[in-house]
């Protein structure tokens, strides 16, 4: 044994050393050790669906009836057809966002234009279908594409459309040739110049297709596209939730490849990009190339989502070009955690869904507050958790998994399906209504509406979960003979 | 008949086996003879009106331990950028031991074809990455198709020669300054590297630090043969350790010899410490 590995075995005797290893770094690091929680949160987007008559959901369905934003008919098929189209949407950006956070995240390239390559993907999957001829200066009319008509797949009782499928395809290899040919030139600038690229591209693409190639691209209209990827059988709710199958094959399978590309020495590569350019280089890593191609897989998955949107929505329009939508990505993927796929994954879903689905209803009258509510939630994520919801430290993360557990358990207390005993003697929303109804608590938020009663025992909940183990704590210390304010050990007598 | 025949070059390569050999004045002279490993002829390197490098010349022996001293300011970083690639000088040749000028390549190119690896002056891990993860990125462009396992053992083993195997699953971010600066000799040395610029090796460390530096310093130079440029302030330390020392004071290299020729040598004392002050020293 020799002088220095003795030397750190009497380290391996001190404090220090047992502290710095009862440490869970995998929150600080992306290396995922719950993974229960991904498993469980797997589950609940592939059988969410089929919750649409649970309290909560079902009543923003409700509400959906009212201002007639879903057809006359039978209300709960139709209202799981309505969670489905958003939850379809929802599996869509998630693609888009972790195609974000590989770029972002894990090589630094921070990209405010990423809805470049969504609306490539989109626009090039729509030309590929309905074919495109092209003006070229020596070669005169040019037809690039011919347009292909269906040819369908059964799979089971659904059809599959393959020529869809290849579009979509095509597309995002078209939109990854793009993001390398603009990777070569403009990932010589490092840092915010690089930013300053990627922010004005989108813009010049849509003034491009608005104007310049409107005879080609229909302008603001935007071109409709009849394929889907499986075919129409004429049901609502069967026809959305094959779609929803389909789309959350297709979010799986490029989460599998973006998660394992990051876990890979590839990933080791990136990351190590992103912490110090000039070491990776001093290391013997060709920092460019790695760069470039990071882009091209990063841009191919943005196409990939950007062709299945066009197919869900029934058109491409110039508006996927837009700033909201490169700003919207990164707020979805900052809010999840940056730096991990899972994480951009996670805040898509909760981000886009509660947009749409809940927070509509929780307040008010002003229509823009619900912006408001989520800018107010990025910024105390990134003043509290600058490391996403996914890497929260463990108390706050089982504050928010306390918090809402409760709200979802007042919530099935108030609609009496659960503990119908006590909803005579103790009931909050009575408690809340008679209190706050007329006008809004704060003046914002609706009691009278569920949602909004919601969104009250959330942050209840929350402030319990956080604060609760503070309490607890006190009043162990207050009544079992330890007093706090010293700290020291008192014995009652 | 191969591998007989790389044996005998192995047996009759001219690196020095023992430390002793190195530090022999007898063998000295034989090392000038020696294979010149890297040449580096009238380097010059200009920021906006100030010189940094001025027309600077020297050679590089192939297994020796070359120290480059020189006050704050007098381009002893800025040489080591030219050679790792960093910077492009204005003037000026390197010449590696194939005879290839190595002028205005890439950094990460110079690394893997010719072997010169370099650390920095103020340490620069990456941060949010383990010790592990960070000496697995040197190692990764040589085995880019590996099996993990394989990958995964070189780092740990490279790891391990710097004392650092305990402490592989920390991020570099709460490593102590001293782990940091053994963490960026093992990145370097992981690179698998002919020829390392180490630059300022022992600044910021402690006594029972600097002596660990010292150690592996004079492992990788005996046990490997691989060619070590220093820069250092301290003389003290350089002395029992390099076989040879050049002075740069103000961008032009004003003195190149033995230690003790170089703490004898006038105009070194005067660029450290001052024409009034060498006035004293020489009386």
């Amino acid at each position: 044994m020799s002088y220095w590995s003795k030397l750190s075995n009497n380290f391996k005797d001190t404090k220090i050393y047992e502290k710095l290893n009862s440490v869970n770094w995998s929150y600080h690091l992306d290396k995922i050790k719950d993974r229960w929680l991904y498993i469980v949160g797997a589950i609940f987007i592939i059988f969410l669906p089929w919750m649409a008559d649970w309290p909560i959901i079902g009543n923003t369905i409700q509400n959906a009836h009212e201002i007639d934003l879903l057809p006359a008919g039978d209300s709960l098929p139709q209202g799981r057809g309505f969670l489905t189209s958003i939850l379809i949407k929802c599996a869509i950006f998630a693609i888009f966002a972790a195609s974000w956070d590989l770029l972002s995240g894990y090589s630094g390239q921070v990209s405010f234009g990423h809805a470049l390559y969504l609306g490539i993907g989109s626009y090039i999957s729509t030309f590929y279908l309905i074919g495109l001829s092209l003006k070229i200066p020596i070669l005169g009319e040019t037809q690039i594409f011919s347009g292909i008509g269906t040819k369908f797949l059964s799979v089971g009782s659904v059809n599959v459309d393959l020529n869809a499928l290849t579009a979509i395809i095509v597309g995002a290899l078209v939109a990854s040739l793009f993001a390398i040919i603009i990777g070569t030139v403009s990932l010589r600038l490092r840092g915010p110049y690089f930013a300053l690229v990627t922010l004005v591209l989108p813009l010049i693409a849509l003034l491009l297709v608005r104007g310049l190639w409107e005879d080609k691209t229909l302008g603001n209209l935007g071109i409709p596209v009849n394929a889907k990827l499986v075919q129409a059988s004429g049901d609502y709710l069967s026809d959305k939730q094959n779609e929803y199958t389909a789309v959350l094959l297709f979010l799986f399978i490029s989460l599998l490849i973006m998660v394992q590309l990051a876990r890979s020495r590839f990933g080791i590569v990136l990351q190590s990009i992103r912490e110090d350019e000039t070491a990776a280089s001093a290391s013997g890593i060709n920092v460019a190339l790695y760069k470039v191609v990071v882009y091209g897989i990063s841009a191919f998955f943005a196409g990939i989502a950007g062709g299945l949107y066009t197919q869900s929505v029934g058109n491409s329009s110039p508006s996927l070009f837009g700033t909201t939508k490169s700003f919207e990505v990164i707020i979805w993927s900052v809010f999840g955690g940056i730096g991990s796929i899972t994480g951009a994954v996670v805040g898509t879903f909760v981000l886009f869904f509660s947009m749409n689905i809940y927070l509509d209803d929780a307040f008010i009258e002003v229509p823009t507050l619900e912006n408001l509510a989520l800018g107010i939630i990025l910024l105390l994520v990134l003043k509290y958790q600058p490391l996403g919801l996914v890497r929260a430290n463990k108390r706050f993360r089982n504050g928010v998994l306390f918090g809402m557990l409760f709200a979802i358990f007042l919530s099935f207390y108030e609609s009496g399906k659960i503990v119908s005993l006590l909803s005579d003697k103790f009931s909050p929303s009575k408690l809340l209504i008679d209190n706050f109804g007329e006008g809004g608590l704060f003046g914002y938020i609706d009691v009278v509406h569920p949602n909004g009663r919601f969104l009250i025992y959330l942050i209840i909940g929350v402030v319990l979960g956080y604060f609760g183990h503070n309490v607890i704590r006190f009043l162990r210390l207050r009544f079992w003979g330890v007093w706090p304010s010293i700290g020291n050990y008192e014995p009652p007598k | 008949m191969i591998f007989m025949k790389n044996n005998e070059e192995f047996n009759n390569d001219s690196r020095p086996r023992d430390i002793n050999d190195v530090t022999d004045p007898v063998n000295q002279n034989i090392s000038s003879d020696k294979k010149k490993i890297l040449q580096i002829q009238d380097l010059t390197k200009q920021f906006g009106e100030l010189i940094a490098v001025n027309n600077v010349s020297f050679n590089v022996h192939q297994g020796e331990i070359l120290g480059v001293i020189g006050p704050n300011g007098s381009g002893k970083t800025t040489l080591f950028n030219l050679i790792s690639g960093v910077l492009k000088p204005e003037n000026g040749k390197i010449i590696t031991s194939n005879g290839d000028n190595i002028v205005g390549m890439r950094p990460d190119k110079i690394v893997r074809k010719y072997g010169i690896a370099r650390t920095f002056q103020i340490v620069r891990p990456f941060k949010f990455l383990e010790a592990i993860d960070n000496v697995t990125v040197p190692h990764i462009p040589r085995q880019k198709i590996s099996k993990p396992s394989k990958l995964k053992a070189a780092a740990l083993s490279s790891l391990l020669e710097v004392d650092l195997g305990e402490k592989k699953s920390y991020p570099a971010l709460i490593l102590p300054h001293g782990d940091l600066k053994r963490l960026d000799f093992a990145r370097a040395t992981a690179t698998n590297a002919n020829i390392l610029l180490l630059d300022e090796p022992f600044s910021g460390l402690g006594a029972e630090d600097a002596f660990r530096v010292t150690q592996l310093i004079k492992n990788a130079n005996k046990d490997f043969g691989t060619t070590i440029l220093l820069v250092e302030h301290k003389l003290k330390l350089l002395a029992n350790l390099v076989d040879r020392i050049i002075v740069l004071d103000q961008g032009k290299l004003i003195a190149e010899g033995s230690p003790e020729e170089i703490s004898k040598n006038i105009e070194v004392i005067v660029s450290y410490l001052g024409m009034e002050a060498s006035k004293i020293v020489r009386n």
